[in-house]
């Protein structure tokens, strides 16, 4: 059982891990190390474009890990003592994610474009397409005055939320805030280490994750408005913060799911007694938030379709013309018919590997989900995949997500893979039947 | 192996057990034993019993699943046929595509505005997948049957109470009135009644 195994199991998974992490770490310094030099080529603003979307991929499993690691305080289940180390682990990449962002904005808003006569070939004016040269197009004032009268309208209108001064201080909050839950958390987490569980140990977590919950839905709906949504400073939805911010909680569920099989395939059978059991509840679990993205991210269509308001429609149009309808249709199948179809099947979510195949799979999509909610903002209604800009994205995205993975790896190994003092460690299932016995006919 | 006469006279044996752990034993050693048709009772759902028991996966999820997935196809027929049918690009394909169109026109949208059925196709996919679950259940119970064998054993009410019962059928091939009985009585029932047929 895995309780017994407790310390042997990091022993076991060790060197796997420090494999992984020594992978990650040479594929993060090739992919950025492409990125700067097709930058050079392409342009640094494209660059830092793609840094920024990127960013998003890791940040999202970052911030999902400590939602995940706040509900599974809250509502206590089996599940939740199995993945806390590892969701503790994501927790605790915030403070070096927090200065990759400080990096990535600084440099795109100041260096943003070091060759000034670079502009992207397509300007649609018609919608609401912004040739910037900032990041984010409303911090650059000398085109926010050339718009037309009312874009410029709406925008004016914004720009004191909209401005960099009040943008770094919500950023600087926001992360400081994540980071003091995180590290409340980890602190609860070495203590029940060090003194064994305790009913005041966890009041302590759950007075921690309940309003930490609450904090985070209001954080992350600033911090998505800022970071992505303003990347197209005159469209807006009420509905996007919460993809944004789900879209993290099922990226770290599914990121989660593929480090438990990984790091047993080979050393626990997945297959019997508990291992049985927790792949069955993370297969619904991911189920479950397969359909929710799905059914928000049709609510945000359908609302903005029969709305159709001039501030509103150009995000869809922008992301179903010249080549992006095939990136629109692949997220529609990807993120939810394959997913869900493949999930419904009992035996997938009980077998480790599909649930860890289903699990990347929804990794990936989760990255394509990212692109596909930022990148039309500076390529509008025209997606080449055969191009260098296009690969400098892959490179940036696959890049950041490698460095990310190296320090969450790094982070992994400090502590036991389980609690070794949760209260839900003795918690046994009621009854397992044993499936090996053969069934004979020997009565009479 | 068993005697035939006695399988005629009654519907089977059932044991009565004070614990959902000892019915789930129980379940497990007749199994092992090769028992085949049998069948627990207990108030509350009890984890392992149905492995317990070597019971088969019904197909049930299956009929849901279609059940649907005839919703989904029934939302969406309902409302493109009502409203003018598929884009007139289809007419080549679909004979009858404007039979029975209507023609709504709703705030000069297009007549074909899939988005707009969506959620009226979801709510028939729950509802169809919804009665397909719960009328497949009352069928595969065996309704429109009321009365059961099992009610005619007095203890039996309790099993909706405190009690946990296993039922082996005279059906079993293994099953033999006297041998039966005897292997109940090593599991240390509280009871062992006899079930008329």
């Amino acid at each position: 059982m895995a309780a017994e195994t407790n310390s042997n199991l990091l022993e076991q998974a060790k060197p796997r891990i420090n494999a992984m992490a020594a992978t990650a770490l040479t594929v993060a310094l090739v992919a950025l190390g492409a990125t700067v030099a097709l930058g050079l080529v392409v342009g640094t603003g494209p660059m830092f474009r793609s840094l920024l979307i990127g960013y998003m991929m890791p940040f999202g499993l970052a911030m999902g890990s400590l939602v995940l690691l706040m509900i599974q305080w809250c509502t206590a289940g089996y599940w939740g003592y199995v993945l806390r180390s590892p969701l503790e682990a994501g927790t605790r990449t915030l403070p070096v994610w927090g200065l990759v962002f400080a990096l990535i904005a600084l440099g795109g808003l100041t260096i943003f474009n070091l060759r000034p006569d670079y502009h992207p070939e397509n300007h649609h004016e018609e919608l609401n397409v912004v040739s910037s040269e900032k990041l984010w197009p409303w911090a650059d004032h000398e085109l926010v005055e050339h718009l037309h009268h009312h874009e410029k309208l709406v925008v004016e209108e914004k720009l004191g939320y909209l401005n960099v001064r009040f943008f770094a201080v919500r950023a600087a909050i926001a992360f400081s805030i994540w980071i003091v839950l995180a590290l409340l958390l980890n602190r609860v987490a070495r203590r029940e280490e060090a003194e064994g569980t305790s009913q005041k140990l966890r009041d302590l977590a759950m007075q921690y994750s309940g309003p930490g919950i609450v904090i985070y839905s209001i954080t992350m709906l600033f911090i998505s408005t800022d970071w992505s949504m303003s990347l197209q400073p005159i469209w807006y939805s009420s509905m996007f913060p919460v993809i944004f911010g789900f879209g993290q909680l099922l990226g770290a569920l599914c990121l989660n799911a593929l480090v438990y099989v990984m790091l047993r395939s080979g050393i626990e059978d997945l297959s019997t007694g508990r291992n049985k059991k927790l792949m069955r509840d993370l297969g619904s679990l991911i189920l479950g938030f397969v359909v929710f993205w799905t059914y928000i991210s049709f609510s945000q269509y359908l609302l903005i379709w029969s709305t159709n308001l001039k501030e509103e429609v150009p995000f869809f149009i922008a992301r179903t013309n010249g080549g992006w309808e095939y990136v629109t249709a692949a997220l529609v199948f990807g993120q939810f018919v394959i997913p869900f179809f493949v999930l419904l099947l009992r035996d997938v979510s009980r077998s480790g590997k599909w649930l860890a195949r289903v699990a990347g799979f929804i990794l990936v999509m989760r990255f394509i989900d990212l692109y596909w909610q930022m990148k039309p903002a500076f390529r509008p209604g025209d997606f080449n995949f055969f191009s260098l800009e296009t690969v400098m994205d892959l490179a940036a995205g696959a890049g950041l997500f490698s460095l990310w993975l190296f320090v969450f790896l790094r982070q992994l190994v400090r502590f036991e893979l389980l609690p070794v003092n949760d209260y839900r460690k003795a918690t046994e299932p009621v009854h397992t039947v044993s499936d090996d016995v053969e069934v004979a006919g020997s009565h009479g | 192996m068993g005697a035939a006469p006695a399988k005629m006279a009654s519907f089977g044996l059932l044991a009565e057990f004070d614990n959902p752990q000892a019915l789930v034993d129980a379940a497990d050693r007749a199994r092992r034993e090769g028992f085949v048709k049998m069948e627990g009772y207990s108030p509350f759902p009890v984890e392992g019993l149905r492995e317990a028991l070597g019971q088969k996966r019904t197909l049930m999820p299956v009929a849901i699943f279609f059940g649907g997935i005839t919703g989904t196809i029934t939302g969406f027929m309902l409302q493109t046929l009502t409203s003018g049918g598929l884009p007139a690009e289809w007419d080549a394909w679909i004979p009858f595509n404007q039979w029975f169109s209507y023609r709504l026109n709703i705030a000069g949208r297009p007549f074909f505005s899939w988005q707009a059925f969506v959620p009226p196709m979801f709510e028939l996919t729950i509802l169809f997948a919804a009665f397909t679950a719960v009328f497949g259940m009352l069928a595969i119970n065996g309704y429109p049957r009321l009365n059961h064998p099992l009610f005619e054993v007095p203890e039996f009410g309790r099993a909706s109470v405190d009690r946990f019962f296993l039922c082996i059928e005279s059906e079993d091939k293994l099953y033999d009135n006297e041998k039966t009985r005897e292997f109940l009585k090593n599991l240390k029932p509280l009871t062992i009644s006899e079930v008329p047929a």
